[in-house]
């Protein structure tokens, strides 16, 4: 919940994905509940028939059609011409939305660090299952609008580094206008594919209008709310004036147990909310911990939800 | 409210509360330092927060602990200084004496201090009267409520004011460690006298208003008597309606003494070297007790007697007002000594075996008696006479060695007759006198009868008078001790009058006059008659032959014979001593020297003597005809002996009778007044821990 005077960033892409992390990760691949149509072919099944090994269907002959699909076996049997159909594969689009505003920059172990870690690792898998991955870090950047800065289709294993670099830039801090940052997302995007954004979702201004945005147009949205242990579990006491670190806002409390106990109540009212405006869209919410690790967080919770395979 | 406690400044503790309880509180909301924290958002923590204050409004003041523990703080400040004391019941009145009886029975050795130690009575009972000191109410730390306040007075057979009336506890203190047990027995009417001569005057409410209203002795409060219940007396004295007296009994009941309770020591008339020591004794205790009795003459141990002494009689009495009581009747016994002793010596009787005695004697100071027995010598008296056959039967009945008859004429021719006779009677005529010899008499011891020395000192001849008959005398005179003049009658008489130096000393007196003077001048000691005892009854009176006997022994300055009278303690000593000593060193028996006065008539005044004990008077000068010669000074033994079978029954007595009121014993309390603890250095140390409480919760409770 506090705001840490200096953590530790990560530097490299080392720092980001360390060995074993690597090794992991190079059995996953991205799963969308939806099936998407990509810009070239790649590894994920279309919608479309297409020229897979992967047989498909059966459809009547007609003019026109490749005589290489035609069934012979089927012709020398019933002496009719019927067409294989296989499993069209294509690539997929992956963009990362990463939350960069100043309450990210906060808690033990660091919110911020902690998307870092988890969208490059998704970051990844998306690029050695060559996806196209885009990431788009948000929060108020000088122009005042809401995105900071972007990567953009990237594919191949070959473009971690350049990702890597790109996660590494990221300073977070100030505001974000977060429905302006999605509404400019949503614009920018083209296709269909995943989209996960990262955040701790606590914005005065509400989420709801943004994160309906970027559910919008086919896209399949997953939602990583990251909290810091502090903010679910706060252990902070006494007399104190609680500053917003990012709007500077602040509150002045006296905590004592029954303060405590109304705020894990609001927590859990504000993270049901969240998670019921999600459902009712078809997005996938889920609330992590910054102090999970980034392998659980891939290989058990993401999988469970059917976000990886 | 708790039973027995009292607030001493309430007022100013409230008006404190008033002011400080609201300021806190406020000053805690004002002023509240509030810890900078940078949070990821607010968002949430304002939500809470709202609904905590929408739930209850007060909420944060009644969950505040900080502010709780300030307020615990400053109520326990606020608490001390309204200073709660707990304390019992008390005496209505702030105004108490303490009451110490130092007489010689508190020296009985029954008492008992904090470590169950015998200790002596007078220790006890000072440990009790401190005891009661720490009982008396402080003032207040800002002097607005009355402390309690109290004499000290320490009384034997008189009384002292040790300390007036203070409220210094440490000056009280002080002034009770200070008295010490002294050998005289007690009175109780002295310090009942002494406190009440310190009642304040109180304007009294007189109904008919029109009169002046006249100040009145009020009350002095609480009288807080410790003492054993042996002092005498406790009736003569009018207390206040108001005054409360409260006794402390001191001693144990079951304590019981031997003591000597008389000395003396005569010498046989036909054979005065035959000394007789007759010790009388007596036994206070609840057995059969055999001890022994040694005679000492000038220290050394002549004789020693086994002798038994039965248990004192111990009788169950009604008492209207006690229930039964018990009435001790002592055992008595005595032992006679008989020894043979020419010379001047010093008798002391001692009881041997009374301290290793099971159970031990715990009163000594009866234990020994001393008497002083002048040698042997007999008087040589001379008669100067025209021929008077009364006087010269009468004085040759005297145990003395001689009595010379001569005329006047014959007498004049003696040289310096006071070397050959101790003292001179004249019968109907005066030596011629010289030039300073003011009572009319030359230097030396006179007996005068039927002449009026006359000088501007002595008395004045108004001559003949009619006849008449003694009508008072003074019965305290040593001439006169033991004497009734009433039958005396005289058929001629003469008229003088005492000159007004105070030279000349009345100590009977006619109708028309004195009758019997004493002159007594820095070199002259007589005793006069002025008239013819041949024309009274006098001379066949036995009167006549004591007064003859004691007038010699008088003007002789006590003179040898019998045991020098023993003093009791308490009193005042007065001797004589030989004509021209101007003062007199005195030795007590603990060794002290104190310088005694001497009057021009050679009258020393000792005392009053507070030991028992052998005292010794000793002068630059002649010695009497009974005084040792130490090289060139003179010394006079006399011994104070206790001597009394009151003094030497030393079972405490559980009620005192004052003003016909009986007043039981005050019990351990020390007299109705408990302990008063006082609270508030409590208070403040509750307080202090409040605070580092707080301190810790402070420093617990802001965690980040």
């Amino acid at each position: 919940m506090l705001k840490d005077v200096s953590p530790k960033r990560p530097t490299t892409v080392d720092d980001l994905l360390d060995a074993n992390l690597v090794a992991q990760l190079s059995r996953v691949d991205l799963q969308s509940r939806k099936i998407f149509r990509g810009k070239v072919q790649g590894e994920r099944r279309s919608k479309k028939r297409g020229e897979s090994v992967e047989f498909a269907d059966h459809r009547p002959y007609v003019s026109g059609d490749d005589l290489r699909h035609v069934d012979w076996n089927i012709y020398g049997r019933l002496d009719r011409l019927f067409l294989k159909l296989f499993q069209e594969e294509e690539d997929l689009s992956l963009h990362i939305v990463l939350d960069c505003s100043g309450s990210a920059d906060c808690g033990s172990p660091n919110k911020f660090t902690f998307m870092q870690r988890a969208a490059m690792a998704l970051g990844y898998i998306g690029l050695v299952n060559l996806n196209r991955v885009s990431a788009t870090a948000i929060a108020r950047a000088e122009d005042g609008t809401g995105v900071l800065t972007s990567v953009r289709n990237l594919r191949g294993r070959r473009r971690v580094h350049e990702m890597g670099r790109w996660m590494c830039s990221l300073e977070p801090g100030g505001d974000l206008p977060f429905t302006d940052a999605c509404k400019r997302i949503a614009l920018s995007r083209s296709g269909r594919g995943v989209m996960v954004l990262l955040s701790d979702l606590l914005i005065k201004e509400g989420y709801q209008d943004g994160l309906r945005l970027l559910a919008g147009r086919g896209y399949d949205l997953i939602v990583l709310q990251v909290m810091s242990p502090q903010e679910l579990d706060p252990t902070v006491g006494g007399d104190l004036r609680l500053r917003d670190v990012e709007d500077r806002d602040h509150a002045e409390v006296t905590i004592s147990a029954p303060l405590l106990k109304r705020y894990k109540k609001v927590v859990e009212a504000y993270m049901r909310e969240v998670q019921g405006f999600c459902a009712a869209r078809e997005i996938t919410h889920m609330t992590v911990r910054s102090d999970t690790p980034i392998d659980t967080l891939l290989m058990d919770y993401l999988r469970k939800r059917g976000v990886l395979r | 409210m708790i039973p027995g406690l009292t607030w001493l400044t309430p007022t100013i503790a409230g008006i404190a509360a008033a002011i400080a309880v609201p300021s806190l509180v406020l000053l805690y909301f004002l002023k509240l330092r509030r810890q900078d924290v940078e949070i990821s958002s607010t968002l949430l923590w304002k939500k809470a927060v709202q609904d905590l204050q929408a739930n209850a409004p007060f909420q944060k003041l009644r969950k505040n602990i900080l502010l709780l523990l300030q307020l615990l703080v400053l109520a326990a400040i606020l608490l001390a200084l309204a200073q709660p004391q707990l304390e019992g019941e008390r005496a209505a009145s702030g105004r108490h004496a303490i009451v110490i009886d130092r007489g010689v029975s508190m020296r009985t050795m029954d008492g008992e201090d904090l470590n169950g130690n015998t200790v002596s009575r007078l220790d006890e009972a000072k440990r009790r009267a401190l005891e009661f000191v720490d009982t008396l109410r402080e003032p207040g730390v800002f002097g607005v409520s009355e402390a309690d306040r109290a004499m000290v007075i320490a009384f034997d057979g008189t009384a002292e004011m040790v300390l007036p009336l203070t409220s210094d506890k440490r000056r009280l203190r002080e002034a009770i460690e200070s008295i010490t047990a002294t050998d005289i027995p007690s009175k109780l009417d002295e310090p009942l006298r002494l406190v009440r001569a310190q009642a304040p005057y109180i304007a009294a409410q007189i109904e008919d208003n029109r009169d002046p209203i006249e100040p009145m002795p009020g009350s002095v409060g609480t009288i807080h008597i410790f003492s054993d219940g042996r002092p005498e007396g406790g009736d003569a004295v009018d207390l206040h309606a108001e005054d409360e007296v409260s006794y402390v009994s001191i001693g144990q009941a079951q304590t019981g003494n031997i003591g000597i309770t008389s000395l003396d020591a005569r010498r046989q008339l036909r054979d005065p070297e035959e000394v007789s020591v007759l010790v009388g004794l007596q036994s206070t205790d609840r057995v059969d007790r055999a001890i022994t009795v040694e005679l000492r003459i000038d220290g050394a141990t002549v004789a020693a007697r086994r002798l038994s002494l039965s248990a004192a009689t111990i009788e169950q009495r009604a008492s209207e007002f006690d229930g039964p009581v018990e009435a001790l009747t002592p055992s008595v016994n005595g032992v006679e000594f008989r020894v043979r002793r020419a010379g001047s010596a010093v008798i002391e009787a001692r009881i041997l075996d009374a301290a290793t005695a099971n159970p031990p004697d715990a009163f000594d100071r009866d234990d020994r008696a001393w008497v002083v027995l002048p040698g042997a010598k007999r008087l040589r008296l001379a008669l100067v006479t025209y021929g008077s056959l009364v006087l010269a039967e009468a004085l040759s009945a005297l145990p003395v060695e001689r009595v010379e008859v001569f005329t006047p004429e014959s007498f004049v021719a003696i040289d310096d007759p006071f070397t050959r006779f101790d003292v001179v009677v004249l019968d109907g005529w005066l030596p011629p006198t010289r030039e300073g010899d003011a009572v009319g008499l030359p230097a030396g011891s006179w007996l005068v009868f039927n002449a009026v020395p006359r000088g501007p000192s002595g008395l004045k001849d108004l001559g003949e008078g009619p006849p008449t008959e003694v009508i008072d005398w003074r019965r305290d005179h040593p001439t006169l001790r033991g004497l009734s003049l009433s039958a005396v009658r005289l058929s001629a008489s003469r008229i003088v009058e005492p000159s007004e130096d105070g030279s000349a000393t009345v100590i009977a007196s006619a109708g028309i006059g004195p009758a019997i003077v004493a002159l007594d001048s820095a070199r002259t000691r007589a005793v006069v008659v002025p008239w013819n005892i041949d024309q009274s009854n006098w001379w066949l009176e036995p009167s006549f032959i004591v007064f003859l006997g004691q007038s010699v022994r008088h003007v002789t300055d006590g003179g040898p014979g019998d045991a020098r009278l023993a003093s009791r303690p308490g009193v005042s000593r007065g001797e004589l001593l030989p004509i021209g000593v101007g003062s007199a060193e005195l030795r007590v028996p603990d060794g002290d020297r104190l310088t005694v006065p001497v009057d021009p008539t050679g009258q020393a005044i000792a005392g009053p003597l507070r030991e028992v004990g052998l005292y010794t008077l000793a002068w630059d000068g002649p010695p009497g005809p009974a005084d040792v010669r130490t090289g060139s000074r003179s010394e006079r033994l006399f011994a104070v002996n206790l001597a009394s079978a009151r003094a030497s029954d030393v079972t405490p007595v559980r009620t005192l009778v004052i003003r016909a009121e009986r007043i039981g014993d005050s019990g351990a309390d020390g007299g109705q007044t408990r302990t008063p603890r006082p609270l508030w250095p409590w208070l403040i140390v509750a307080a202090l821990f409040v605070v580092m409480l707080e301190w810790y919760v402070y420093n617990r409770k802001v965690q980040i």
